[in-house]
């Protein structure tokens, strides 16, 4: 909802309970214009004036501002929070109770909810005195060692890598070894790999040095730039790497910049000061870079096929004869398909020519004479046909011992600088561009681009500078929108001209520097913004502040945040009892028959089994373009298209369908009761309390008490079809389940506050 | 409150006002959160409400079907030079050469316009129908042509024309979607061609696949009674919890997203029941009874949704195999022709004899044409083709019994009255009253529109 709204018509219609909203939906129309590209900067930015533009200026260290409240501010981030509240007169809501404040931590931080005994725990820890250290630094500690923190942080990267296990566009290829990506990402963040190294490895890892299983691990991160939607349909192989090239600078620079630079590929960029010539100097790189994707589809002539990266220990002894066998396949597979149209030809024209010889007047002897000509010939196809076929499926079954592949990039043999296309087309073709970076973001100590290498070592080492302007502040902002619900910056991936304004800039600068003195952790950023004050606020409500700033813009209050798909998917499955935290090895895709080209609609079908029974984390669904699972598309997952910074947060009829129908839901609605019915007496009261404090990590109000406990004297025909006769225990099970699903389908449940 | 009991009108209206499970002051709240489907004014009045959008995939050869090139049939065989995107700097079309249309062409109705004897019943509703025969478009790619035609974009996704449909002009019934997408199999652009994009979410086309269960998670798999006790419980949880937060406006809307939920759970399977149909209605589409599939079934449906309110349906004929792409042999063109053209003449009638076809813009399109030429003068086949290609209009405010347009005498470029795929959407945009340079919005900081940024007209000679 952050991405895009209507610009306002006109002035809201005041209703009359809506009186405070109407005049919150003023302020904000308000803040947006003030905020707007037209207010304060100019109207297009160039190499001349980007200077004068916020995002391209040095990351300041700004002073710690000053607070009346002195007793408000935990932490520096506090005072630079506390200081625009004061100056918006905003007065923050009090701190979060401790029930919340835990299943915050643990959904924000391991996107798994707590269980009825952490929670109990940390509610003890809060309300005894006198501790050592606080047990909220205690359980955030514990919550940053877990594995489960890397699923979680790690899928937030998933959604700007755009990472998928298949290709997208008209031939969606299934890519058997995408997961090991996935894998590298989820690991970087469990061990806390330095941002700086993250960007280093993702972009030149096969360039850094190393050796054995580390350069492996590097080799796979390398991914990053071959998981890009490709038309490996495309019978133009210029036009058809331009493309991936575009798609590779577009997901560099939105993702590590925050800036949209693949405008530049047609014209100089419209607002931001990336020249066309730029564009060019970032393509020589990426020209000089091979994508290694995997094979096109098989059968047809596909002029985009690449290799995979073998790696591990056997990788050079066995790589060779893999990649031999598999050629030999893909010709093999053409050539049955070309005999089988060859011979298919002629069973027409023997058809036609039977036609023929039922009209009146026709050639008979001579269309005889053609017909059994043709029968023979026929007849030899077969022959190959059958010969061909066995062939092929003699080298289906019967592949030499594997490697493991990963998607990778590696140097072209030679680099190769780009001419400017002009308009962008392949045809059109101007000077030539040495390899080069953007010049709008000049760093210190960068070597220059040898004849030999492509330069992708300098990319990488301009994108990690501790002094590039966009990176750590990019960066930051990214973090904290995971954990406030909204960035600093509300466009996450455009910091340009077009972008927003930050609403607290020093804050975002302060934020920026710490990073890169603390050794780019993330960790420690994390740790930094989840003990603050800010952070731990609760999101009540209050009339005054919502009536000056209805966004929450200035943070008085905690936004409360829908569950990411994810996150609801775990949520479900850890309530239910039916999680296996453990991480699923590979993907359903690495699952397929490993050496045969795979297209998206032969995995279809085995797609809507695996929603049912799959019992590991969300994150190890197969993301496969085109179809993703339900519960993932319908609760807004990143379309794995673009590099996306925010996801949309929709609120659709065809989410309460789900959570009211879906079988998913149903069983797992009966998984849950048959937990808190186990080991239950027969009074009602118990069971109940466990179904709350599973899902909601609370006990029910009296209210609710007596509602659900009345709800368990429906008569029976309610409950079921009234054709089917149930022992007490399967009614009970079924009153229970009804129950869960209430609470399963609950704001409650669905939401983080 | 017993579900019995509820008159069925109910469900047939827009739910802002009749809420069946919340009331007092959570419905007061309903009311009041902005609800993006709310029906909203055009920017000028016109007839048509809804939309039926036709999508043949693959790309459908003009000169085989509605624009008859004698003087194609007469080059046959001729060697002729184009800078073809198709042909530029493939191996093998070095040479190309005209290949003639393989059906013949004849006068139709009051209106004499001509066409194949690939679709003999639509041929006979040609006084209902505004043909184009002077369409071209940006892109020779399936992905990027079919994105093109339902986004206005030919590269990177954008919102699909149903959704910037819903987003001008809300939907009338809040019980049903207001945007559904019927398609057995998807197109080359996947869900791309009905997603809301960048608009808000629920812009978002529904999906509906022909067969047993057209719309996912409507079938209620517990009583009614059941279902009632749960919403009642749910919605007092939800409540109590709402008041205790001062009525967050997304927790309403979530809220109000139950309720549409529920009343789907009605309104979906009554559209797509077709028991009510007469014998004579599900033959006229070529339907047996109890038939879910087809595209006939897909056309009855179809005014069974514009009947209830539904504003933008859009029909899939075929996927993406299997489809109109005839590079191997013309002839694949006669089963998806029979395919189609019975029941779209149905859906014209049907749609005149109840009314509907005056509030009710149909529109059939494919997303290019098909070379005139192709590299051998005996080629059974025919290629993409950006350069020109036929659509057509018919219904709620358009000319009826005319021909807009020309292409060449061979087919090759639309040389009279060219109407891009832009200037396509601002037609059929201008026919829902909708101005294409009004209907905007920002996005990263830019106005998006679905027309794009060169420019579009709209296409005054097919108004009424």
């Amino acid at each position: 909802m952050e991405r895009g709204r209507p610009r306002p018509q006109q002035t809201p219609v005041k209703k009359q309970p809506l009186r405070t909203w109407a005049s919150a939906l003023l302020v904000a129309f308000l803040w947006t214009v003030s905020c707007s590209p037209a207010a304060e900067a100019p109207m297009r930015l160039t190499l001349e004036n980007a200077g004068s533009f916020w995002a391209f200026q040095p990351v300041k260290s700004p002073g710690v501002p000053a607070v009346k409240d002195a007793a408000w501010p935990r932490s520096s981030v506090d005072r630079f929070v506390l200081a625009k509240l004061e100056e918006q007169g905003l007065k923050p809501v009090s701190v979060a109770d401790p029930r919340t404040l835990v299943r915050r931590l643990h959904h924000d931080l391991i996107g798994l909810p707590p269980t009825p005994e952490e929670v109990e725990a940390f509610v003890r820890a809060c309300s005894s005195t006198g501790q050592h250290r606080s047990p909220v630094a205690v359980l955030v500690d514990k919550l940053l060692a877990s594995p489960h923190f890397g699923e979680r942080w790690g899928r937030h990267w998933l959604d700007l890598a755009r990472y998928a296990e298949s290709n997208g566009k008209a031939r969606n290829m299934i890519w058997h070894h995408a997961w090991r990506y996935r894998d590298w990402v989820i690991g970087a963040f469990n061990r806390d790999l330095t941002y700086d190294q993250f960007i280093r490895e993702q972009v030149a890892g096969d360039l850094l040095p190393g050796s054995g299983a580390e350069r492996d691990a590097r080799v796979v991160a390398t991914g990053f730039l071959a998981l890009g939607a490709k038309a490996l349909e495309e019978t133009k192989r210029e036009l058809f790497r331009m493309d991936v090239i575009d798609e590779q600078i577009e997901v560099i620079g939105r993702s590590f910049l925050g800036l949209s630079i693949a405008c530049a590929r047609c014209h100089d960029h419209k607002f931001d000061p990336v020249p066309t010539r730029d564009y060019y100097a970032l393509a020589g790189i990426l020209r000089s870079t091979q994508p290694l994707y995997g094979l096109g589809p098989m059968g047809i002539k596909c002029v985009n096929d690449s290799e995979l990266q073998a790696i591990g220990p056997d990788a050079d002894t066995l790589a060779p004869k893999a990649a031999e066998h598999l050629k030999d396949l893909a010709t093999r597979v053409q050539e049955r398909n070309d005999a089988r149209s060859s011979r298919y030809r002629i069973v027409r024209n023997v058809a036609d020519a039977k036609a023929q010889l039922k009209k009146p007047g026709a050639d008979a002897a001579k269309l005889e004479a053609d017909i059994a000509k043709m029968d023979a010939v026929i007849k030899d196809w077969d022959v190959k046909v059958k010969a061909l076929e066995a062939t092929v499926s003699n080298l289906e079954t019967n592949f030499p011992p594997q490697p493991a592949f990963a998607m990778a990039a590696r140097d072209a043999a030679k680099p190769e600088d780009s001419k400017i296309h002009i308009r962008g087309t392949i045809e059109n073709l101007g000077e030539v561009v040495p390899r080069g970076l953007p010049q709008v973001i000049q760093v210190p100590g960068l070597a220059p681009i040898a004849a030999g290498e492509s330069g992708r070592r300098q990319l990488a080492d301009l994108l990690a500078h501790p002094a590039n302007p966009l990176t750590a502040r990019v960066a930051v902002n990214r973090v904290w929108q995971h954990l406030f619900g909204r960035g600093l910056v509300t466009t996450p991936d455009d910091f340009g001209l077009n972008g927003a304004r930050p609403s607290h800039p020093e804050l975002l600068d302060h934020l920026a520097a710490q990073f890169v003195a603390d050794g780019w952790s993330t960790k420690k950023l994390i740790r930094s913004l989840v003990l603050s004050r800010a952070y731990q606020l609760g999101s009540a409500v209050d009339a005054a502040n919502q009536e000056r700033d209805p966004e929450n813009v200035f943070l008085w209050r905690k936004r409360p945040r829908a569950l990411e798909a994810e996150v609801f998917h775990d949520a479900v499955l850890s309530v239910s009892g039916q999680l296996d935290p453990r991480p699923r090895p590979g993907s359903m895709t690495a699952d397929l028959p490993p050496f045969t080209a795979h297209e998206m609609f032969s995995f279809k079908p085995q797609l809507v089994e695996t929603q049912m029974v799959h019992r590991h984390r969300a994150v190890y669904l197969p993301v496969v373009r085109g179809v993703l699972p339900e519960l993932l598309k319908l609760f807004d997952f990143a379309e794995p298209s673009m590099a996306l910074g925010a996801r949309d947060e929709t609120v659709v009829p065809a989410q309460a369908s789900f959570l009211l129908n879906s079988p998913w839901v149903l069983a797992q609605a009966r998984h849950l009761a048959t937990v808190v019915l186990a080991g239950a007496s027969v009074d009602a009261a118990e069971p109940l309390d466990k179904l709350f404090r599973r899902t909601l990590s609370r006990l029910p109000t009296p209210r609710e008490r007596e509602r659900f406990l009345g709800y368990l004297v429906q008569p029976e025909a309610q409950l079921t079809t009234p054709k089917t006769l149930l022992s007490a225990e399967a009614l009970r099970l079924e009153q229970w389940t009804s129950l869960a699903q209430v609470l399963l389908a609950s704001s409650e449940f669905r939401f983080s506050f | 409150m017993k579900p019995t009991s509820i008159p069925r009108r109910h469900f047939l209206q827009s739910t802002v006002t009749g809420s069946l499970l919340f009331p007092g002051l959570v419905q007061q709240l309903l009311a009041d959160s902005a609800d993006p489907l709310a029906p909203k004014a055009p920017h000028f009045t016109v007839k048509a409400k809804h939309v039926i959008f036709l999508f043949m995939t693959g790309g459908v050869s003009h000169v085989d079907t509605f624009d008859p090139k004698p003087e194609l049939g007469k080059g046959h065989g001729k060697e002729i030079k184009a800078d073809h995107p198709e042909i530029k700097g493939r191996p093998g079309y070095e040479r190309i050469y005209l290949k003639r249309p393989q059906w013949e062409f004849a006068k139709h109705g009051q209106c004499g316009t001509e066409v194949s004897g690939l679709f003999p019943h639509i041929a006979t509703c040609v006084d209902d129908i505004a043909f184009v025969r002077s369409m071209h478009t940006s892109h020779s790619n399936h992905y990027n042509a079919t994105l093109g035609m339902h986004t206005g974009s030919f590269a990177q996704s954008r919102p699909s024309i149903g959704s910037w449909m819903t987003y001008g002009l809300g939907t009338l019934n809040r019980n049903l979607p207001g945007f559904v997408v019927i398609a057995p199999k998807q197109t080359y652009a996947g869900t791309q061609v009905f997603a809301s994009d960048f608009l808000p979410g629920a812009h978002q086309g529904t999906l509906v696949v022909p067969g047993a269960e057209p719309v996912a998670n409507v079938a209620p798999r517990v009583p009614t009674a059941r279902q009632q006790l749960e919403l009642a419980a749910l919605r007092q949880m939800n409540e109590e919890h709402l008041a205790t937060r001062e009525a967050d406006p997304l927790l309403a809307a979530r809220l109000r997203t139950f309720e549409t939920a529920f009343g789907m759970q009605m309104a979906v399977p009554d559209a797509f029941e077709l028991k009510q149909e007469s014998d004579a209605t599900l033959a006229s589409y070529g339907l047996q009874r109890g038939q879910t599939t087809g595209f006939g079934w897909q056309c009855l449906a179809a005014r069974r949704l514009i009947e209830r309110g539904v504003r933008f349906v859009e029909l899939i004929d075929t996927g993406s195999s299997g489809n109109w792409d005839a590079h191997g042999d013309m002839m694949s063109h006669v089963p998806l022709a029979k395919n189609v053209d019975q029941p779209i003449a149905a859906l014209l009638r049907d749609l005149k004899q109840r009314g509907l076809l005056e509030d009710t813009l149909v529109v059939w399109t494919t997303e290019f044409g098909r070379t005139p030429f192709n590299n051998t003068a005996d080629a059974k086949g025919r290629e993409h083709h950006p350069w020109a290609f036929s659509s057509w209009l018919a219904g709620g405010g358009v000319k009826p019994g005319i021909v807009h347009g020309a292409t060449d005498d061979i087919g090759l470029r639309a040389v009279e009255k060219p109407v891009h795929a832009h200037d396509f959407h601002a037609t059929i945009l201008h026919l829902m009253g909708l101005e294409h340079e009004k209907l905007t919005y920002r996005h990263a900081g830019l106005d998006f529109r679905l027309t794009g940024v060169e420019g579009a007209n709209v296409v005054k000679e097919v108004l009424a």
